[in-house]
């Protein structure tokens, strides 16, 4: 009986210090993501900065300058708005503190200016009534830069207008101004589709997620030389499913989310940079079983892979 | 007495406690046991309707190839005795479209890639060159001796392949199951017949000369021709060193990696910048001129417009190449900008000859840079006077196209030849359409729809 009680003891000793572990990764977990540079949960991007700024000096929180710096100033005010709208005042704009702020921000940046498309007249003409009005204070240049998004901005928030520093059709009427759309183009430029660039960004991250950038561009120029070749599949997904053709795919390594080089390394192959100039073929000379492989000449060799036109 | 009595007492406690503790481990165990018998038969039901679903896939891959191969032969052998221009374009149309169900079933299909390349090809430009022969009936064109006798070949070998393929039916019809042999050698006969049998096909049935002609599977593009570097000197791998360091004043070391081979010989060198980023660069053996530039950002920020970096783009073809050039199309997304460049000559653009070009919308700086189609198509050109004006042109294209603006371009095919143009840009339905309307012929030759993708940029179709 005895023992057993202090077997029981034992475990309670045990399990007390668990928890208190627990507790003390619990926390330290907490206060690791807060000291983090997550100030706004849907990234720190200057425009997003920006654009909580403005709100917050319209409304008197923030006193500070519209710098996108996400600064002690800018926290200060967060938790202070934060805490008048009854929000766990951490100075941290998650999507609570979004809604109650009524703006909406991009977990993306903002490559976007213009809807109608960024041309220097089309900027001119933003930049002319912000100037006339008092947001802009800048030379009118027809250059997009900071200054003009936070005129954008700041102009948005007075008017009421979804804030986010992108001239579309509300901000248009609201200047008063009418834009002219796109006006120019190009023959020669790849033929496939978002869908496609995703899915080549899975099998370039699958495939080789290790390898330097130039040599992810690389794989996923062979994939796209494939499409166009007649010994192979016509489509992106025909070449990515073939049976056997890449182990990434036979082992399910491509249902892994692709992470942000591997998108960029798509998307200069998209846009036909191929550093292999035609290749078919890659292998890693190390790892390669196939007898059949070893037979090609290889033209080029870029990080672990060898590759070959065929 | 009483102490042995009490200890008895304990003991007896004792002993129905632990019979209790074995009962209900004796349960728990009949319990687990259970539990994990019927896991096990779901697992394996699971596993077997998958692995029937999975058979099922292939085996109707397999038939939609062979049936599509057998109908193939069949049409074709009518294609050359049919004299209607309806009965011919409906053949042609039928085999067109039954090749694309063949190649796609075969890639399904779990054996080696390199077991049916030769038999993919094959399928490919048959379809591809019935398609661009029946381009020539539909303009009233008669075939020359030549097509006739490409054509009597592709048949030839049609007939052999099919031979083949209806052979290797029999043996699937006989309860083969193409998921019994999955990971069992491609070419050993014995193990795996489907396999084996492809891969005999595609080394040994398939025969025929290469086929030039006017489609983008044409043999023609496999042999490319750098028409732009032909009259130049080659230079040594440290000219080439020298040049990069002339022309990038940011570059901190230039590791020259070594000589690629194939249709174009390049150097390869890694350079380090000073921001700690590297950059890729690719200059051609002969006339060492950039070729490729590859590099990557991890910013997000942007500080220049859209239009600074067009600006920043020609500049660099400036001070790379020595040349004017025009951005002629943009599509930016994150803080990257893709520049398309093209020399306009005359009010003329020469898309054959485009460089792309990559800039940071952060800094600026120079990220990319694409200049194979330059490097192949960029020559002093004799161009055909056009036979029609702008005036007709734009009759030329649908009444529903608002003309926003009409201009002169030079524009490649998919197989390698240039076809000057009017460029068409207009709108209909709010969509922004761009259509290219042959300057000699007055035919449409090609029609682009721009899509704004917003976070993707603008791409074209």
């Amino acid at each position: 009986m005895k023992a057993t009680k202090e077997k029981s003891k034992k475990a309670w000793r045990i399990m007390r210090v668990a928890i208190v572990l627990m507790v003390f990764v619990m926390l330290f977990g907490a206060t690791t993501t807060s000291t983090a540079h997550a100030y706004i949960a849907k990234g720190n991007s200057s425009t997003n900065v920006m654009i909580v700024q403005t709100k917050l000096k319209y409304w008197g929180y923030y006193t500070g300058a519209i710098d996108g710096v996400f600064g002690a100033k800018t926290k200060a005010a967060v938790k202070n708005f934060q805490s008048r709208k009854g929000l766990t005042a951490d100075g941290v704009v998650g999507s609570k503190t979004e809604k109650a702020l009524g703006v909406s921000l991009s977990a993306s940046s903002y490559p976007t200016t213009i809807t109608k498309g960024e041309t220097k007249e089309n900027v001119k003409a933003v930049q002319n009534p912000l100037k006339k009005w008092g947001y802009y204070t800048g030379a009118v240049d027809g250059v997009y830069g900071a200054k003009t998004r936070a005129a954008v901005i700041s102009f948005q928030v007075n008017n009421g207008l979804t804030v986010d520093g992108i001239v579309g059709p509300s901000v248009e009427k609201a200047l008063g101004i009418n834009l002219s759309g796109a006006k120019s183009a190009s023959a020669g430029v790849s033929s496939y589709s978002n869908n496609d660039m995703y899915l080549l960004a899975k099998a370039i991250y699958a495939e080789a997620r290790g390898e330097p950038y130039t040599g992810q561009v690389a794989v996923g120029a062979v994939i796209l030389n494939r499409v166009k070749s007649p010994k192979f599949p016509n489509t992106i997904s025909g070449v990515i499913y073939q049976p056997g053709a890449f182990t990434a795919v036979d082992d399910g390594q491509i249902n892994l989310t692709p992470n942000q080089t591997a998108i960029n390394a798509a998307k200069d192959a998209m846009n036909g940079w191929d550093p292999t100039n035609g290749c078919l073929y890659y292998y890693n000379p190390a790892t390669a079983t196939s007898k059949w492989i070893w037979s090609l000449e290889v033209t080029l060799k870029i990080g672990k892979h060898s590759f070959a036109k065929g | 007495m009483s102490y042995k009595r009490l200890t008895n007492k304990a003991e007896a406690e004792r002993s129905i406690r632990n019979l209790n503790i074995l009962v209900a481990v004796i349960l728990i165990l009949i319990m687990a046991v259970s539990v994990l018998a019927l896991w096990l038969t779901s697992v394996s039901i699971d596993r077997k309707n998958a692995r029937r679903t999975l058979e099922n896939i292939y085996q109707k891959a397999y038939f939609d190839m062979a049936g599509g191969m057998n109908d193939v032969e069949m049409k074709l052998s009518k294609l050359m005795i049919a004299e209607s221009k309806a009965q011919k374009t409906q053949l042609a149309t039928d085999i067109w479209r039954t090749t694309s169900t063949i190649e796609s079933n075969l890639a399904s299909l779990p054996i080696d890639h390199y077991a049916v390349n030769n038999t993919t090809k094959f399928i490919n430009q048959l379809g591809d060159y019935i398609y661009s022969i029946n381009r020539k009936t539909i303009a009233g064109q008669p075939l020359t001796p030549e097509e006739e006798e490409n054509l009597a070949k592709l048949y030839e070998n049609c007939r052999a392949v099919n031979e083949g393929i209806q052979k290797l039916t029999q043996s699937i019809s006989q309860g083969y199951k193409i998921t019994d042999h999955i990971g069992t050698p491609t070419q050993d006969s014995k193990s795996n017949v489907l396999g084996s049998e492809l891969d005999t096909i595609n080394k040994t049935t398939i025969d025929y000369p290469k086929m030039i002609y006017d489609g983008p599977f044409s043999d023609a593009l496999e042999d490319k021709d750098y028409k732009h570097l032909k009259e130049l000197e080659e230079i040594s791998p440290d000219e080439g060193r020298a040049y990069i360091k002339k022309c990038f004043e940011d570059i901190t070391a230039v590791n020259y990696l070594g000589e690629a081979g194939g249709d174009l010989k390049t150097y390869e060198y890694l350079c380090g910048l000073k921001n700690g980023y590297s950059r890729y660069i690719q200059l051609t053996k002969k006339g060492g001129l950039p070729i490729m530039i590859s590099g990557n950002t991890e910013s997000s920020d942007i500080n220049i417009g859209e239009s600074e970096s067009v600006e920043i783009a020609k500049e660099w073809a400036k001070k790379l190449i020595d040349a004017e050039l025009e951005g002629v199309w943009i599509s930016a997304s994150d803080s990257v900008a893709y520049i398309n460049l093209a020399p306009i000559v005359n009010d003329i653009v020469y898309y054959p000859d485009l460089i792309k070009v990559k800039v940071s919308l952060d800094d600026g700086e120079l990220l990319g840079w694409e200049a194979n189609s330059y490097m192949l198509n960029h020559v002093d050109r004799q161009l055909p006077e056009p036979q029609i004006n702008e005036e007709d042109a734009r009759t030329k294209v649908s009444k529903k196209i608002q003309i926003d603006s009409v201009r002169l371009a030079l524009i490649p095919k998919d197989w390698g030849t240039e076809v000057l143009c009017y460029e068409v840009n207009g709108f209909h339905n709010e969509s922004n359409y761009i259509i290219y309307v042959n300057a000699e012929t007055g035919e449409e030759e090609n029609i682009l729809k721009v899509i704004n993708t917003g976070n993707q940029g603008n791409m074209l179709m």
